[in-house]
């Protein structure tokens, strides 16, 4: 079916539950990336660094490899995953539903929630460091400040989104979160720094 | 002359995750077909047992056929058709 059959896929992504494990995804992964570049900026701040461009330099790269990581993981587990359903669903329906357009919009579906996935760590890692940009305007330890700040904001708001998607209560998942974020901190100060 | 297909009723197992609604559309969207007509006859787990009555002025059932193949669909029965006779001059 080529184009035709990826277009017609598109359609029904939706009934593939795409949206709900790219919303999982991508927030689990956002939280991965907000944590580790606040741990580098910790660590880096506490250990005496003083350059923002290394700093930066080394989230990018740490960004890249949780988002790779993330990407090929989903994509080998989702793969796998969706490869046993549809053997389920071929038996169910006594025929084979490669290159159908159900079989086009499951592997949509895969492609997208990885690319959720690897998104979500990377935006997590540079939204933390972007504040480093402006070292050179306010002072190393300011713009540090600051990247620590938006790290716990963002924290913040994953919690409140969570608890909004779950119905659950905003102040217990904002604690959550806050908590994770705080006993990174104290790691962090222990380790020495 | 050559009577067309005015209705078919078809007989269909369907994956549940396939969009009925966008299943319905494609189907609208063949040439010669004007309504579609989906009733859900039985839910399982992973399936969906549909009457699908597809209506217009000529509808082609290869291509209606086909249409649900390449979905996904498992056609079952042709359980209806209605044939009109082509009006002179009439496509």
């Amino acid at each position: 079916m080529g184009l035709r059959g990826w277009r017609l896929a598109l359609r029904h992504l939706g009934s593939t539950g795409f949206g709900s494990i790219a919303r999982r995804y991508f927030a689990a992964n956002l939280f991965d990336g907000v944590l580790t570049a606040l741990g580098l900026v910790l660590g880096y701040y506490f250990a005496g660094g003083a350059s923002a461009g290394t700093l930066i330099a080394t989230a990018l790269a740490a960004g890249l490899g949780l988002g790779i990581s993330g990407f090929v993981s989903s994509l080998l587990v989702e793969m796998a995953e969706r490869h046993r359903e549809l053997a389920e669903l071929e038996r169910v329906m006594m025929r084979g539903l490669h290159g159908t357009v159900l079989g086009y919009a499951r592997k949509l579906a895969v492609f997208l929630s990885a690319l959720a996935n690897s998104v979500g760590a990377v935006v997590g890692t540079l939204t933390v460091v972007a504040p480093m940009l402006a070292a050179d305007a306010v002072g190393f330890g300011a713009s540090a400040a600051s990247a620590i700040a938006v790290g716990f904001a963002e924290l913040l708001a994953l919690g409140v989104y969570l608890a909004r998607t779950s119905g659950a209560s905003a102040l217990k998942y904002a604690a959550a979160m806050l908590g994770a974020g705080l006993a990174l901190v104290a790691a962090t100060l222990l380790m020495g720094g | 002359m050559r009577a067309r297909v005015t209705r078919v009723v078809l007989d269909v197992l369907k994956p549940r995750e396939l969009d009925t609604t966008e299943l319905g559309r494609a189907l609208c969207e063949l040439e010669g077909v004007e309504k579609v007509e989906v009733s859900v006859v039985e839910v399982d787990v992973r399936t969906e047992t549909l009457k699908l009555t597809v209506e217009g002025g000529s509808v082609d059932l290869g291509a209606v056929q086909r249409l649900l193949e390449e979905h996904g669909c498992a056609v079952r029965s042709v359980d209806a058709l209605s044939f009109e006779k082509a009006r002179p001059g009439a496509g």
